[in-house]
């Protein structure tokens, strides 16, 4: 019952002592993960590779500004939006949403991604446009993966909105979309000051 | 035991007590009696009630009985809160 309940609804049941915990640890271990393969965060949905080496603690403090952009932004929603929204419950939302995000980057490392996109990128660079150099195998596998991932971003916005649901105690459509849409626009302006 | 029906099962409108009967001497009083607010509630809003009163309304030890997050049961709480007044406003 508990299981089913983590993938559908984790702030229903879990007591914001355990969600906090869990958010913590994994937002270190992203972190880690980002750090050892080089990368950085501009945005709470994407990364980029900078010419040069990002230390860990680099790493760890753009993620806490990722953290805390759409807390602040989401927090102020949330308490407008009833007045007895408190900001654990909105810190572990921001938290906990963006772990599909952080299992798609580990899949992606595990099944090696960035030699695959460096594959494609020279092949055009060959004047290769139909890939026929491109092993059919790992057009399926990454095909397949690039589904998946829509399904995890998906995912991801589905954690925000019943999170923030029961943060704000929200029932109305309109303010579920307005949490996305907020969350969407923040993540798309934040990238031109990182 | 059986649960007293609040609302009416064909048109799902308020349903009123019309007759109250002594166990002892059999007495009956026929009339048209509104129930008390917190009867009109479900059975599972009635326990919710008894439950805040039982854990001297610690939200926070209520969530752990019932397995619930702390804002789930704030949730609930405070919807009950919102149907009791629109009871009262109602009657």
């Amino acid at each position: 019952m508990k299981i089913k309940q983590l993938f559908l609804n984790p702030f229903a049941d879990f007591s914001e002592g355990t969600l906090f915990l869990v958010g913590i640890i994994g937002f270190l271990l992203s972190s880690y993960l980002i750090y050892l393969s080089g990368q950085q965060f501009n945005g709470f949905m994407h990364f980029y590779k900078p010419e040069v080496t990002v230390s860990f603690i680099a790493v760890l403090k753009v993620h806490t500004y990722m953290v805390l952009a759409p807390l602040i932004l989401l927090y102020i929603v949330g308490v407008v939006a009833n007045h007895k929204t408190r900001i654990i419950d909105v810190l572990n939302v921001i938290l906990i949403a963006p772990f599909p995000l952080y299992l798609m980057l580990l899949l992606s490392k595990l099944i090696n991604q960035d030699k695959f996109t460096n594959e494609i990128d020279q092949a055009l660079k060959n004047g290769d446009h139909t890939l026929s150099s491109i092993d059919k195998g790992q057009m399926v596998l990454f095909g397949l993966f690039g589904i998946f991932v829509l399904f995890l971003l998906f995912y991801q916005f589905y954690l925000l909105v019943k999170g923030m649901n029961i943060a704000v105690n929200n029932k109305k459509i309109w303010v579920s979309i307005l949490f996305v849409a907020l969350y969407f626009m923040l993540d798309l302006g934040i990238q031109f000051y990182f | 035991m059986k649960k007293i029906p609040v609302n009416c099962p064909c048109c799902d409108a308020k349903l009123k007590v019309s007759k109250l009967v002594c166990d002892s001497c059999d007495t009956e009083v026929v009339g048209k009696f509104t129930l008390p607010l917190l009867m009109q509630l479900t059975v599972e809003e009635q326990e919710f009630v008894l439950n805040f009163l039982k854990y001297s309304g610690s939200l926070k030890e209520m969530a752990n009985q019932m397995g619930k997050s702390y804002p789930t049961v704030r949730n609930i709480l405070d919807d009950l809160i919102h149907k009791l007044n629109s009871l009262a406003n109602e009657n």
